[in-house]
């Protein structure tokens, strides 16, 4: 269960992603990109990595010739070993290829691997802060919530891949490079298949984990979706996180409602290829399901290629570039590249990990010798239009504010295919970012003027 | 020969394997407590030998012993004139050796016919089994499907007796035979066992009513804190029983 | 019509799978709370023979095997070899063992199997099972619409129904099999075997577990999960109930009930199935659960069994001052320990005596009275659940002692109401009956709701009804005087509840708002226990306070009745003691530990999720605790280590390893995915030594305590120095760890030896001393003497134990 709300969690708002293996891509010997010749430039990006001369004990972690962070991910847990490593993978491959290049302004970085394991939020939290890293860089823990306290009390910045909890997303210290505010509603996917399907979108309905995380996006989707001209239906439908025992009789409620498009919140595996094998056996087949980025894998895809195409109608909202275009965009080559020569995995929370630290590097490198995490905070909330090199659509995370733009991915057989948009990579509108959103999350988690969560306190990183 | 020391007379002719059962000095323990402290005793194949005794004298103890189901510490346990310590039960089993354990030898939750059937473990044909059982006990072929649990004492104990007769032991050992009885259906049981003796099977019975079994005994034998301290005619035991029961 | 066709298919999945436990119950005495596990894990496999072309198993030709082949080849040799194994290396250990350990023992196989499953194959990758004959294959019957598929598993469950009385009524092996559990010494004298009988039925047993499997993953949706079938195995342990464990038509009969039950709380026009997010869509989760405690407890039992079940476990009990030595000495050595800890270690040590304290309600439970309970998370986290609503989050100084009494109390009731329509149950059916009630309350109470009525009158009725219902029983105890002081009692507590002005201001706010519960620390006395080094010391003296208590209780006439009902409820019953009564109060007392245990717990862990308080933890802990030794407190400590320190540690030094030297990166990654198997591979070793591991330990240490020799003194002093000089940093905490395990290891063997020696201290009684005469004729073959009387007034228990 808690698979799933590991891979749905990343789901909340940005384009939290997990797994995908990329275009086979089997390099042959010449385009091996040493690391002197890959120094210059990840994409669009000039590399934050260089030598110089940096030098004094600014903050905690720094020091003359480096800079300890902090990063991690659920890995070990038992029910699921190796849960989100790929962030781990990508923010030990960046470190690396950093390093190589002289660190930052002479600066190494050296990071320290913290897994929670699911469970073990407050224990790795506690150990970041007696270890005393700089910042938390590029991590991921589903069940972040449980950290806040200990966070704030022992005043430790973060940058990190995603956040799951509204107070943590929201929290003080903390910029995401993809942000995924609680009171906001990335709607591009909703936009665009009102175009594609306008009838069927006026028949709508939500199929939801009962999980208070999917609940609260059940909630959010519903009070934004309606701005892009859907209609839904009194017929939701509510599965237990953990698996049902039978699909069938959801399907057929959905199928009595006269349903044609279902916004299914939860993940691929297993409940939704469950569900879907399900609805062709009852014979509910609506023109749409729409789901969020967590839903793009390449197992997923697998799967619809073996299981005679039941997802064939299942879209997916993207604001990163898919590996499938990774030929229009040399950072998520780049990207591949690295984990093929690291043996990391290829997913999209990687890619994600990796726009964590290059945001960070950039804020470090711009602090010179005084480094702190006052400056690489600031540093990166300047970041208006930041793609990471063109690894992702351009977020602001200063702003705090989800993207604006996406790509909308149709299942078909076992590859993923681009629907929209028809021209150029992403597909922006200032309408698909719907604001104002309010949950109970939301109000809980106290939010003062400047949308800071104060629920577990604050501070001011310094 | 252990026979000789507890007085069974011996014709020339006899040698160990006519002794169906013969325990010589055999030590037995509980864990650390040890319970038989050197058993001297020989069932001549034909005869019926019972083994009296108050409550903790080790009788069934005994009985376990030559069942298998409990190993020796010492001594030597033979059968048929061959040394078996240390077999297990089944083994015995299927060598002929048949045993009646106290309170009933039957599985409650199986029906009679059920019963019978798992005396065929033994080696012998299911047919042949029922032949005998009911034709020996009619009352219990009156009852083939009922379930034996539901069955009366002395049908229980009919019920064990088939078992014992139908798989055609060379040695018989029952264990309170006539426990919770009526005195009437005792004296029909040890009847039957009295004839199955004649048939040339060995029977030794552990009891601790010593007037039923008397009757029908050709030896008898008392023990006593785990050793047979007296051996012989019912006659003369009788005299020695009223000493063990009450002066021990 | 479409309902009747579907709930039959439902009910016909519920069949078969119940079909193979009832087989190895009858035919083993064992109930396999594996079955589930067992069943999933053989479909995994066939899913690596059918559908995976890259399997790792060694000499099994690769690729898609054609389905018939697959199938045969794991219903006919990889289960039946399986079955053999478990029979072989882990039931056949179990004879003579007690119900408790009977029944910890398949739960440890059921959490292994779900550990190995987890390792060997990747979750986050879907393993699907198609349906047979694919899934384009359909029938329309009545009205509903059937694939193939499921036509098949109707035939199946029949000819299962059939071939099953077949061979159980009218082979030998299957009459042998009945037999066997029956009486299983007497089918040795009639010259059966019994040891291949039940290797036969294990065999088959699991083999049904893998057909069950096999056959109903695509009826779930094809995709499997190590934790599937175990939604499905409660309805199973249901439709067995039915059956009382042994009738294979009346299981067939249930199945089919629970079948069409299952559908009509799903479906319009009967359905639950809510519009809108609330509790009804839980009730729906937890109808399962529901069914089954109500077929538990409604269904007669089996009669008790007369005889005493001869266990083999054997608790030595300490004596007061022993008890009240070592709680003063385990909270000095955790001060002192704390003094030296490094902050993530006092994390780790404070889950562990966290643990430990929940753990204490199951040592009474258990231990003492012999009961069995898989809801002990679930009242713990009850217990945590309370607290937090009452303090409210985030109030750290309203977090006092008065604080807890809601919790305990609260828990303690609901305890007790779990108990009451369950008292009659024992062994299994007890455990199944609290498993039920831990799965509903996760599914009911450890979740959000969206009503927001208040609790004031609903619960101000209850506890109406609770008094009387209390003043009813005391009055049927101790007559008109003891009802009229109970009714003046119920009278205070209805006065003081009714004006709690958090219970007049609360709602049925979300129980666990947002999926975890911020649970704030105490401050008490003036003290922030905050700090975890302040916390951790509070934990421990709360642990040595109750553990001494439980020990007195232990002690006193009311642990004496405890025992005496462990051993023999019908012998107690035939004394005029009020079983009733005694089961009552132990319960409510274990719950009372465990909702105290869970406040702890939840302020240990902080931001706390509902996942802590599952089936699977509760089964957990309760494992742990038997192989620690259910029945001593210090075996509640020592599971309250495993569970909350060891295994997790291990875990995460194989990682941390594995993440430094990446050149063992792949057998150290191995090893922490091993230490995840290993929890259930020690329960499974449990048939070796059922009182636990800690039995032996105690007794040497036992020993040489006692002596006061000097290698004991010479100990403690090596102990001391070390912990000073990790004190001053002069060695590091490691090597006190290490010091310190090499000293509790070897000492008592140090000790047994020096005390063989002839220059041992004097006034050791019993040296091993030549007797010829054997202990039951003493005073027969040779006169008593007064070293004898002693010994005999000790084996009596008549005197305090000193020498």
């Amino acid at each position: 269960m808690l698979v799933g709300l590991g891979l749905i969690a990343s789901a909340c708002g940005g384009s939290h992603t997990a797994g995908t293996k990329g275009p086979s891509t089997s390099a042959p010997a010449g385009a091996t990109t040493t690391s002197a010749s890959a120094a210059a430039a990840f994409g669009t990006l000039p590399s934050p990595c260089g030598g110089g001369t940096a030098s004094g004990a600014t903050a905690n972690g720094v020091t003359d010739s480096s800079i300890t962070i902090g990063f991690g991910d659920d890995a070990g847990y038992a029910a699921a070993p190796g849960l989100d490593k790929e962030m781990t993978d990508a923010m030990k491959a960046m470190i690396t290829w950093c390093n190589d290049q002289g660190g930052i302004n002479g600066r190494k970085v050296v990071g320290n691997y913290y897994d929670a394991k699911v469970l073990q939020v407050t224990q790795v939290m506690t150990q970041a802060c007696n270890d005393k890293v700089f910042m938390l860089v590029g991590q991921g823990w589903v069940l972040d919530a449980g950290q806040e306290k200990i966070r704030i009390d022992c005043k430790l910045s973060s940058i990190p891949t995603y956040a799951v909890a509204t107070a943590f997303a929201h929290g003080p210290g903390v910029i995401e490079p993809v942000p995924g505010p609680g009171d906001e509603v990335p709607a591009s996917a909703a936009f665009q298949l009102a175009k594609l399907f306008p009838d069927a979108v006026q028949k709508s309905a939500f199929v939801f984990a009962e999980f208070p995380a999917t609940r609260e996006t059940r909630d959010k989707y519903a009070a934004a979706f309606p701005q892009a001209g859907w209609k839904f239906l009194k017929c939701d439908q509510i599965y237990n996180i953990a698996g049902e025992s039978d699909w069938k009789p959801f399907a057929s409620n959905l199928k009595a409602c006269g349903i044609q498009s279902v916004v299914w919140v939860g993940s691929p595996n297993p409940n939704l290829e469950n569900f879907l094998a399900a609805s062709k056996q009852v014979g509910f087949a609506p023109q749409a399901w729409l789901t969020d980025s967590n839903h793009y894998e390449t197992e997923f895809a697998t799967w619809n290629g073996q299981n005679a195409s039941a997802g064939d109608n299942v879209y997916v909202r993207l604001a990163t570039v898919p590996f499938e275009l990774a030929s229009q965009a040399p950072a998520v080559q780049k990207y591949i590249d690295l984990m093929n020569k690291s043996g990391g995995k290829v997913a999209l929370l990687g890619e994600q990990a990796t726009s964590a630290f290059l945001l960070w590097a950039t804020g470090v490198k711009a602090c010179g010798s005084t480094v702190t995490a006052k400056c690489v905070l600031d540093s990166a909330a300047q970041q208006t239009s930041w793609t990471a090199g063109g690894l992702h659509t351009a977020t602001s995370p200063g702003s705090n504010d989800a993207p604006s733009c996406g790509i909308l991915l149709r299942l078909q057989g076992a590859s993923f295919v681009k629907v929209a948009p028809t021209t150029g990579l992403f597909d922006c509108d200032p309408r698909y970012l719907v604001k104002g959103i309010s949950t109970t999350a939301l109000t809980a988690a106290k939010l003062d003027a400047n949308r800071i969560a104060t629920e577990f306190g604050t501070f001011t990183p310094s | 020969m252990t026979a000789d020391a507890i007085g069974v007379p011996m014709s020339p002719t006899m040698d160990r394997t006519d002794l169906a059962l013969e325990l010589g000095g055999v030590t037995a323990a509980y864990g650390s407590i040890d319970v038989l402290h050197g058993v001297d005793l020989a069932v001549p194949r034909g005869t019926v030998v019972a083994l009296l005794g108050p409550n903790g004298g080790g009788k069934s103890t005994t009985l376990r012993v030559v069942a298998g189901q409990l190993p020796t510490t010492g001594g030597d346990l033979f059968i048929a004139g061959r040394r078996v310590n240390g077999a297990a039960p089944d083994e015995l089993a299927r060598r002929g050796v048949c045993v009646i354990p106290e309170g009933r030898g039957i599985f409650p939750n199986l029906t009679v016919r059920e019963n019978l059937w798992m005396a065929t473990h033994a080696g012998v044909a299911r047919k042949a089994v029922e032949e005998v059982a009911y034709e020996r006990f009619p009352r219990i072929g009156e009852r083939r499907r009922q379930l034996a649990g539901t069955l009366s004492g002395g049908e229980q104990q009919m019920l064990a007796m088939a078992r014992a007769l139908a798989t055609d032991p060379s040695l018989l050992l029952l264990d309170e035979l006539s426990m919770g009885l009526a005195p009437i259906v005792v004296e029909q049981l040890y009847e039957i066992v009295a004839q199955v003796a004649t048939t040339g099977v060995a029977v030794l019975i552990v009891e601790q009513f010593a007037r039923a079994v008397l009757g029908i005994a050709d030896w008898a034998g008392i023990m006593l804190h785990g050793r047979v301290t007296a051996f012989g005619t019912p006659a003369e035991i009788e005299t020695d029983l009223s000493t063990a029961y009450l002066g021990a | 019509m479409n309902l009747l066709i579907n709930g039959l298919v439902t009910g016909a999945v519920f069949a078969i799978a119940a079909a193979g436990l009832v087989v190895t119950y009858s035919t083993s005495g064992i109930f396999n709370f594996a079955h589930g596990a067992l069943g999933m894990f053989c479909a995994y496999i066939y899913w690596d023979l059918r559908v995976n072309d890259h399997h790792r198993w060694p000499l099994l030709p690769k690729g898609h095997w054609p389905a018939p082949l697959a199938l045969g080849f794991v219903l006919l040799v990889v289960a039946p070899l399986i079955g053999a194994v478990i029979y072989l290396v882990v039931i056949r250990g179990l004879e003579g063992t007690s119900e408790t350990v009977k029944l910890v023992v398949p739960i440890s196989v059921l959490l292994g199997l779900i550990s190995l499953a987890n390792w060997i194959w990747n979750a986050n990758v879907p393993h699907t099972i198609q349906p047979f004959f694919g899934s384009d294959h359909k029938v329309t019957v009545f009205g509903a619409v059937l694939l193939w598929h499921d036509l098949t598993v109707l035939v199946v469950a029949a000819t299962l129904a059939v071939g099953l009385r077949v061979l159980l009524y009218r082979t030998r092996i299957g009459v042998s099999m009945r037999a066997v559990v029956d009486d299983r010494s007497l089918l040795e004298l009639n010259g059966g075997r019994p040891h291949r009988v039940s290797l036969v039925s294990w065999m088959i047993g699991v083999s049904l577990s893998a057909l069950a499997g096999i056959l109903i993953t695509p009826s779930l949706g094809g995709t499997l999960s190590s934790t599937l079938l175990t939604l499905l195995v409660i309805n199973a342990f249901a439709a067995a109930m039915f059956g009382r464990l042994r009738n294979l038509p009346m299981t067939f009969v249930g199945a089919i009930v629970l079948g069409l039950a299952t559908r009509m709380a799903f479906e319009r026009p009967t359905g639950l199935l809510p519009k809108s997010f609330d509790w009804r869509g839980n009730l729906r989760l937890a109808v399962p659960m529901i069914l089954l405690f109500a077929v538990l407890v409604a269904l007669p039992q089996d009669r008790l069994r007369g005889t005493v079940s001869r266990a083999r476990e054997r608790f030595t009990l300490p004596s007061l001052g022993d008890a009240g030595a070592g709680a003063v000495a385990l909270m000095v050595g955790m001060f002192l320990l704390s003094r030296i800890m490094a902050p993530s270690a006092l994390l780790v040590v404070s889950d562990a005596v966290a643990a430990a304290v929940i753990m204490l309600s199951l040592v009474l439970l258990v231990g003492f009275a012999g009961e069995v309970s898989l809801a002990t998370m679930a009242l713990a986290g009850i217990g945590g659940t309370v607290f937090f609503h009452h303090v409210g989050h985030n109030a750290i100084d309203r977090a006092g002692w008065l604080a807890y009494a809601p919790a305990i109390i609260v828990t303690a009731l609901i305890g007790a109401a779990m108990a009451l329509p369950a008292l009659r149950l024992r062994g299994v059916y007890l455990a199944l009956a609290t498993a039920a009630f831990s799965l509903g309350v996760e599914q009911m109470v450890f979740k959000e709701f969206a009503a927001q009525r208040r609790i004031y009158p609903v619960t101000l009725i209850l506890l109406a009804v609770a008094g009387l219902v209390a003043v009813w029983f005391v009055f049927r105890a101790r007559g008109a005087i003891g009802a009229l002081v109970a009714s003046v009692a119920a009278g205070v507590v209805f006065t003081v509840a009714a004006s709690d002005p958090w219970l007049q201001r609360a709602r049925w706010s979300p129980i666990f708002p947002n999926g975890n519960l911020q649970v704030p620390r105490p401050r008490l006395l003036g003290i922030d226990f905050k700090p975890q080094a302040n916390f951790l010391l509070l934990l421990t003296v709360v642990f040595a306070v109750l553990g001494f208590m439980l020990i007195g209780l232990r002690r006193s006439a009311y642990g004496r009745r405890l025992t005496a009902m462990r051993n023999s409820p019908a012998a107690c019953a035939t004394l005029g003691m009020n079983i009733v009564q005694t089961k009552l109060s132990v319960f409510f007392l274990s719950s009372a530990i465990a909702g105290l245990g869970g406040c702890l717990f939840a302020q240990e862990i902080g931001a706390v999720t509902a996942g802590r308080f599952s089936l699977f933890e509760s089964m957990t802990m309760l494992m742990l605790l038997v192989v620690a030794g259910a029945g001593y407190v210090s075996g509640g400590f020592a599971a309250g280590v495993l569970y909350g320190a060891v295994f997790v540690t291990l875990q995460s030094i194989f990682a941390k390893l594995a993440h430094d030297y990446s050149a063992f990166h792949g057998p150290l990654l191995w090893l922490a995915q091993f230490t995840t198997v290993l929890p259930a591979l020690i329960g499974v070793g449990l048939g070796r030594q059922p009182s636990g591991f800690l039995d032996d330990a105690f007794r040497s240490w036992k020993r040489l305590i006692r002596g006061r020799t000097p290698v004991f003194v010479a100990g403690v002093a090596v102990e001391l120095s070390a912990w000073l000089l990790a004190f001053e940093h002069v060695i590091g905490n490691w090597d006190f760890v290490l010091i310190t395990a090499a000293l509790v290891a070897v000492l008592p063997r140090i000790g047994a030896t020096a005390a063989r020696s002839p220059s041992a201290a004097p006034g050791r009684a019993r040296s091993a001393r030549e007797d010829t005469v054997p202990l039951e004729l003493v005073g027969l073959d040779r006169p008593f003497t007064t070293e004898d009387l002693r010994e005999i007034d000790l084996g009596l228990g008549l005197t305090s134990g000193r020498t």
